[in-house]
């Protein structure tokens, strides 16, 4: 099997002066897999993305991004595997227009002048970000600086993918973007950890769902499965994700494919109509 | 009488030339929650500006038409007055934090004790406001060292130990659990003579507001019940895919009349099972 792009083996973190986050946690993200990391808050998600792109050592255990011990790589070997989009966008924006910002990694990696203008082209292409490119990212609304992180990331071009909150800043057209390039990235073979707390989002796009919880990953599986935590989201009937419990209420097969469901909807539609056109009848 | 109030207005930013906002016209009575709902790049954030008294010191820009909070003139309020009656709690929390104080408890005193008040009182705001945001553990712990969804705890409790009349919300849960959002907003929702508004690009999180504002490119919209606006605002804004299901099917005529449009997931699959059951 190959090496897993991220590895986390008896990891152990704490805060100074503060108990342990995280002890004993092991987990690993395969290419092409898209893994979701859901928790309460504080449970130390965003630390664990940090330990993951080498932002932060672990004090116990070992972590490995794209074959190199983060605690031993340099900074620019790590930024070679590993890129990052942190909670907030604000955080990490530093140039004063939105052309000079995609460009800023793949300049630093030292790659020639028409690949780096390729490579921004592309990013600005993929996030619809094109005719901003002039901009200054501080002029773009909540949603388009997100863009213009996720841009960034595009143009760095890293096998290994740490996203904080993507979801969080998208209106519904921003977000149909986002999702299409997630399909498309997960067929090129992309590793992606993402934090979400949209669970509707997590189930359309992520099979692999991870609870952190009490300092470890106490769930991983399919998000049906480890979605359904009361600690989560409390057990409500229209508890995440929506889809499938919506389908189970009304007795159609569950899917989070809203495609699915429009198509099994329809069919009841039309059978209710047609047994009570013929109960008219008779 | 309406506490804040709208009519015909517009806001220019300074050295523009065409309106940020304009068409803003509602009357939101005291004690009551209005949500203000749109896409990116909708206004929201300027409106919740303007709402917190920022024109013209910290957003210049002229206004037209009446703009009223509490009967006065919304703009041109001493900042420092405005402090005590209006707060508005922003998406970014570490925005609300002053960056000088060593401890969370220090940072939610920070504003009661810029109005002067006795310690005593201070002590006691600090602790309602910490308890109301279930940051009472976060108390000790310095304010650098918070997740997202700790800040956006505390960074509401220094909002509420302003004790404020009215309470700007602009995506001020987007860092949350939704649980535990929901669980925050119907506290605030109860809490006696305060009143709401958020800023939303959520439908569900808007849908429990008493009234909901549409925002579209900075053009007011409509103006009324979650219901009634459910069909024309769903397609810009977020949504469970539950309550985006009750959308397609009422575009696809796959409906029944009579059968409202849903507010929450939860929601959603009573109507369907309304529908169904018909």
């Amino acid at each position: 099997m190959a090496e897993p792009v991220l590895s986390f083996e008896q990891v152990g973190y704490g805060w100074d002066g503060a108990p342990p986050l995280l002890a004993s946690l092991s987990l690993t993200v395969a290419a092409g897999e898209c893994v979701a990391l859901v928790g309460a808050n504080g449970a130390g998600k965003s630390t664990l993305l940090r330990l993951a792109c080498g932002l932060l050592a672990p004090s116990d255990g070992r972590v490995s991004a794209g074959g190199l011990d983060t605690r031993l790589a340099r900074p620019s070997a790590l930024a070679r595997v590993a890129g990052m989009m942190f909670q907030e966008a604000e955080r990490q924006l530093c140039c004063g227009r939105v052309r000079d910002e995609v460009a800023f990694a793949p300049r630093l990696g030292g790659l020639s002048a028409t690949e780096v203008k390729r490579r921004t082209a592309r990013a600005l292409e993929a996030t619809a970000l094109a005719s901003h490119a002039d901009a200054h990212p501080f002029d773009l609304n909540a949603g388009e600086r997100r863009l213009l992180t996720l841009a960034a990331l595009i143009a760095q071009d890293v096998p290994l993918m740490l996203l904080d909150e993507p979801t969080r800043d998208f209106d519904a057209v921003q977000l149909a973007l986002f999702e299409a390039w997630l399909a498309r990235e997960k067929s090129a073979g992309r590793a992606i950890l993402l934090i979400s707390h949209d669970y509707d989002f997590v189930a359309r796009n992520c099979p692999r769902v991870l609870h952190l919880a009490g300092g470890g990953v106490i769930a991983d599986g399919p998000p049906e499965q480890v979605l359904h935590d009361p600690a989560l989201q409390g057990d409500s009937p229209g508890a995440a994700p929506t889809l499938p419990a919506l389908c189970r209420a009304i007795g159609l097969p569950p899917t989070t494919d809203a495609a699915c469901f429009d198509a099994a909807w329809r069919v009841a539609c039309e059978r209710r109509a047609a047994l009570s056109k013929s109960r008219g009848e008779a | 009488m309406a506490l804040i109030r709208f009519a015909q207005a517009s806001l220019t930013r300074a050295g523009a030339t065409a309106p940020c906002l304009s068409c803003i016209d509602f009357a939101l009575p005291a004690g009551q929650t209005l949500a203000v709902v749109g896409g990116s790049g909708s206004g929201k954030s300027t409106l919740a500006g303007w709402l917190a008294g920022w024109v013209p010191h910290a957003l210049p820009a002229t206004e037209a038409g009446v703009a009223e909070f509490d009967g006065a003139p919304l703009s041109g309020a001493l900042p420092a007055v405005r402090a005590g009656q209006v707060q508005l709690v922003q998406g970014n929390p570490y925005a609300a934090l002053t960056g000088c104080a060593f401890t969370v408890y220090d940072e939610v005193a920070f504003g009661p004790e810029n109005l002067g008040l006795c310690e005593e009182e201070i002590r006691a705001r600090c602790r309602e406001a910490l308890a109301l945001c279930d940051a009472e553990a976060l108390a000790v712990r310095a304010p650098s060292t918070l997740s997202g969804g700790e800040a956006q705890r505390v960074a509401l409790a220094c909002a509420l130990a302003m004790r404020p009349r009215l309470l700007l919300l602009d995506e001020a849960f987007n860092r949350l659990t939704p649980a535990a959002a929901d669980r925050l907003l119907e506290r605030l929702r109860v809490l006696p003579m305060l009143t709401l508004v958020l800023f939303e690009k959520s439908f569900e999180r808007a849908a429990g507001a008493d009234l909901m504002l549409w925002l579209d490119g900075g053009v007011q919209r409509a103006c009324a019940e979650a219901g009634v606006l459910f069909d024309r605002v769903l397609p810009a804004l977020t949504a469970s895919d539950a309550v985006r299901a009750a959308w397609r099917s009422r575009a696809a005529d796959l409906w029944r009349d009579g059968v409202a449009a849903p507010c929450s997931a939860a929601d959603a699959l009573t109507r369907f099972a309304e529908v169904a059951d018909g």
